[in-house]
C-alpha cells in the first residue's frame, strides 16, 4: 500500500491533537448558540403572546 | 495523552451539554405548559360522521357563535369538502371561547392565524379546545390538511370584535354572523 512520504507519525499525531479540536468547538458552540436562541426568542416572543389553548 | 482519548473527552462533554440543552428547554416547555393548564387541543370524543346533519349539535341550525345561559360562549364548526361552515365567525375579543368541531366527510384541518389555534378535524371524532383571542379585526382560518382539489379554496373567516359589539350582536341575532 502506498503511502504519502509526508504523513506524520503516530506521536506527531497525538501532539497535534492533545491540544483538542478548539476549532471544531467553536464552530458548534456558535451553531448551536443561534439555533438556542432562535428557539426562545420564538418561544417567547412568538408562542407564548399567541395564547394557550385547554 | 493519544488523539482517540482526546476525541472520547471532547464528545462526552458534547453529549453532556447538548443533554443539559435539550432538559433545559424541555422544562421551560413542561413549567409553561403546567403554570397556564395548557392542553393538546384533541381529546378522544367520537361521533357517528354519517348523521351529523340529521341529529345532534352539529345540525345546520346549530353550527357557528352561540351564548349560553351563563354566559358561556361555545363554536359549533363544520369542516367538509370544500368549506368551514359557518364560514365566518364573529367572537368577542378576551373571553375564553369553546370550540367544538368535526369533520362530515375527509380529514381536515383548521387554524386562525395569529393564534395557536391549530388542530385536526377527523370525521368521527369532535375537536375541543378553549381559546381567548386577543388581538382585534379579521383573522383567516383555512383548512391546513390536504382534504382533495378544492383544498386550497377552503377558507374561513374568524372576525374579532370588541365585547361590548359582540353583546350587541348576540341581544340581536340568536347566532351572531358577519353579516
Amino acid at each position: 500500500m502506498l503511502s504519502p512520504p509526508n504523513e506524520p507519525s503516530s506521536e506527531e499525531f497525538d501532539r497535534a491533537a492533545s491540544s483538542g479540536p478548539t476549532g471544531a468547538v467553536a464552530l458548534c458552540g456558535i451553531a448551536v448558540c443561534i439555533v438556542v436562541v432562535i428557539w426562545l426568542a420564538f418561544y417567547f416572543l412568538a408562542f407564548l403572546p399567541r395564547g394557550f389553548l385547554q | 495523552m493519544t488523539a482517540e482519548s482526546v476525541a472520547a473527552r471532547y464528545e462526552t462533554r458534547w453529549a453532556v451539554l447538548m443533554t443539559a440543552i435539550i432538559v433545559f428547554l424541555l422544562a421551560i416547555v413542561v413549567f409553561t405548559g403546567l403554570h397556564w393548564a395548557s392542553m393538546p387541543p384533541s381529546r378522544v370524543e367520537v361521533i357517528d360522521a354519517t348523521t351529523l346533519h340529521l341529529k345532534g349539535e352539529f345540525t345546520e341550525n346549530n353550527l357557528g357563535v352561540a351564548v349560553d345561559a351563563q354566559g358561556r360562549i361555545t363554536v359549533h364548526l363544520l369542516a367538509e369538502q370544500y368549506a368551514f361552515r359557518p364560514q365566518c365567525l364573529v367572537l368577542p375579543q378576551g373571553e375564553p371561547v369553546t370550540f367544538r368541531a368535526t369533520s362530515s366527510d375527509a380529514v381536515h384541518g383548521v387554524l386562525v392565524t395569529g393564534t395557536n389555534i391549530n388542530t385536526m378535524l377527523v370525521p368521527g371524532y369532535v375537536s375541543t379546545f378553549v381559546a381567548t383571542l386577543k388581538e382585534l379585526g379579521e383573522h383567516s382560518m383555512p383548512c391546513h390538511e390536504f382534504c382533495g382539489v378544492g383544498h386550497a379554496a377552503m377558507w374561513a373567516r374568524v372576525r374579532v370584535v370588541p365585547k361590548a359589539t359582540f353583546d350587541q350582536l348576540v341581544r340581536t341575532n340568536r347566532r351572531p354572523g358577519c353579516v
